[in-house]
């Protein structure tokens, strides 16, 4: 029963996200026959993939106090070399390794600014999204890179005994990370660092190297999103990674990080992936304009953090 | 702490000394462009044209556009041009009613100002140098699409961005068709995507699923093509759901060539450029502008329109399997 009511406890935001889901997915499902059905929801899942692997690399990040905003731009710069490695024809697994490497680059350069060079980390990251997007403008110029070949599509449009390869991916990815963050000592140091850096500072944790870690980490996510949405959609756009940043965030938040840091978790961000994707999805289907996605995204962001501040504000007492 | 502040004093004035003498050394006409986005193909080619055009006339021809579709930065850019003291500022405007005010203003300054591409009828602007009209274009796509569908059933359109008035015309111009013409033709959907290939994608996605018996997805701009054709491959439809759209040759190409897009429909942007800094040069040189008139450079005539002030280009052109390897932009 104790551990019952510490689950309960513990668990309270995941629990709510379950609950939020299957309210959403009970109105969509009675306003549209095709919202609960197999093929729906496994279209969901996979273009789900690129956004949910992204967000636990965000939780690692922002669960040290930090925050990430040019994912995207990583998202970008890596599209492009792999669109460039595609087209020199270069083999299907040495794309995926340029890919993947060229986002860990970029990520542990963002983690370098704002570890070594003390930059907060909204600046120093929103100031390399300019740099990406100036770059990505500068390579491709003129010129989308498309009608790449489908060499890589069966990681999105692939099935494995049935299950759609993105599940494979999405179970590593956060397998990884939560054997990071609960079974290594590299976990409880990143919390530690976004609980006061300076007391895990004089405790001997090395904290520039957990933060730099954390950021390569998400650029590494990136790197592979990246891969994953070439593979789809086979072409580089100058607008590709628009939103991305936000959206993984926002799903972040959504699933019980604190924006402050120290607190996270992998399940509430892949359920918040899943909130945020389904809303998508469900409101097109019953026929709501898309210009109202952004409303309600928005809106339950804003609704989501004033019930954290009100909560903290009523469990420290009223000396706040 | 004194050494730095000689340095930035030294740079900002190098800064504000550079355009002054740059605009004091040139009696050349200058004419600017300025798109809705910077570095897509489309514009990319319309610079070509319009860099033909300024060689053989002997004329200045800049062009620059923002980063992404943002119509603040779209402004600022318009207002540094009015301040450099330009003679003929161009612009496909992404909001009218931001740019209403700059454009009086520019125009009191003494400054020509059009619209190319895309147009803000309820501006001072002097004339709109249109590809085609939005009515032909809105009209092609849908007659196109009836004539390989069929003239009953579904279609969905995808869009960017519902600030960018010259897509709002050709939505409303299908609308207007299917109606008019096609009384069993039904639009089913329109919806509006960030510019990026991944949400067109979901909403194409997203339309099949919820109409299992769709005929056409309609992508309204460049920016949505490769996402609704690669939806119609992924879900198998080729042959099924047709896309179709308002897409550059090249970024077309994979999907005429596969199927999952039989045909594309705009106009030569080269042209368009092209046309543009030709009739910025007439209006400096006291031209008028009238009637049914030949350009040198061009190989269609183009068409004055008076009631709006409208410069034509010509009718769309279509792209198919069979000519769409005629173009690269």
């Amino acid at each position: 029963m104790t551990s019952l009511s510490r689950f309960a406890r513990d668990a309270q935001r995941e629990l709510i996200l379950v609950l939020a889901i299957l309210m959403i997915c009970a109105l969509f499902a009675s306003q549209s026959e095709f919202f609960l059905t197999e093929r729906n929801l496994t279209t969901v899942l996979r273009r789900s993939v690129d956004l949910a692997i992204i967000g636990a690399g965000m939780t690692l990040v922002i669960m040290s106090g930090g925050i990430d905003v040019s994912v995207g731009g990583i998202l970008a710069v890596s599209a492009i070399f792999i669109g460039r490695a595609f087209e020199a024809d270069l083999p299907a697994p040495i794309v995926v390794i340029i890919g993947v490497s060229v986002g860990t680059l970029l990520g542990l350069m963002n983690g370098a600014i704002c570890a070594k060079a003390k930059v907060p980390p909204i600046i120093a990251t929103l100031g390399s999204m300019y740099v990406f997007i100036a770059v990505l403008y500068l390579v491709i110029g003129g010129t989308w890179i498309s009608g790449l070949p489908d060499t890589l599509s069966f990681l999105t449009r692939g099935d494995v005994a049935g299950i759609p390869v993105g599940v494979f991916i999405i179970a590593a990815v956060y397998g990884f990370c939560w054997i990071l963050l609960h079974r290594q000592p590299w976990g409880r140091h990143l919390c530690a660092i976004g609980n006061d850096e300076g007391a895990a500072r004089l405790v001997g944790i090395p904290v520039d190297r957990v933060k730099m870690q954390a950021y390569a980490l998400l650029g590494l996510l990136a790197g592979l999103a990246a891969v994953l949405y070439v593979a789809r959609l086979r072409n580089v756009e100058v607008n590709i990674g628009t939103n991305v940043a936000l959206e993984a965030i926002a799903a972040t938040i959504l699933g019980g990080a604190n924006i402050r840091g120290g607190v996270g978790s992998l399940i509430g961000t892949l359920l918040g992936v899943v909130f945020i994707k389904l809303m998508q999805n469900g409101l097109v289907l019953i026929g709501v304009s898309s210009l109202w996605e952004g409303v309600v995204i928005g809106g339950l962001l804003v609704v989501v953090l004033s019930i954290d501040a009100l909560q903290s504000r009523y469990r420290y007492g009223r000396s706040l | 702490m004194t050494y730095r502040t000689l340095l930035m004093a030294t740079a900002l004035g190098a800064m504000l000394a550079m355009p002054a003498t740059t605009a004091s050394a040139q009696d050349e006409t200058r004419i600017a462009f300025i798109p809705q986005i910077a570095g897509i193909p489309y514009y990319v080619a319309m610079r070509e044209g319009g860099d033909r055009a300024a060689e053989e006339l002997g004329v200045t021809y800049v062009q620059e556009g923002p980063t992404s579709t943002n119509a603040a930065d779209q402004l600022r850019i318009f207002e540094s041009f009015v301040n450099q003291g330009f003679d003929v500022i161009a612009i496909s405007p992404l909001d009218e009613e931001s740019l209403r005010p700059a454009i009086t203003e520019a125009i009191e300054a003494g400054i020509i100002v059009l619209t190319s591409d895309a147009d803000a009828p309820n501006s001072d602007r002097q004339y709109f140098v249109a590809q085609a009209l939005d009515q032909d274009l809105g009209y092609t796509l849908l007659d196109e699409a009836v004539d390989r569908v069929g003239d009953s059933g579904k279609i969905a359109i995808v869009s960017d961005a519902p600030t960018i008035q010259s897509m709002q015309n050709w939505i409303a111009a299908i609308q207007e068709r299917a109606e008019s013409t096609y009384p069993n033709i039904e639009i089913v959907s329109v919806d509006h995507t960030d510019g990026t290939a991944a949400r067109a994608y979901q909403f194409a996605t997203d339309a099949m699923t919820r109409n299992p018996d769709l005929l056409a997805v309609l992508g309204m701009a460049s920016t949505t093509c490769p996402g609704i054709a690669q939806a119609v491959e992924a879900a198998d439809a080729i042959g099924s759901v047709l896309s179709a759209g308002y897409c550059s040759p090249n970024t077309a190409r994979a999907y005429i060539e596969s199927g999952a897009m039989p045909y594309s429909v705009l106009w030569n942007p080269a042209d368009l450029g092209y046309l543009t800094v030709w009739v910025g040069d007439h209006l400096v040189n006291g031209g008028s502008i009238e009637g049914t008139m030949e350009i040198p450079g061009l190989a269609d005539p183009i068409t004055y329109l008076p009631d709006d002030d409208i410069i034509l280009l010509g009718p769309p052109t279509v792209f198919t399997i069979d000519n769409v390897n005629d173009f690269d932009f």
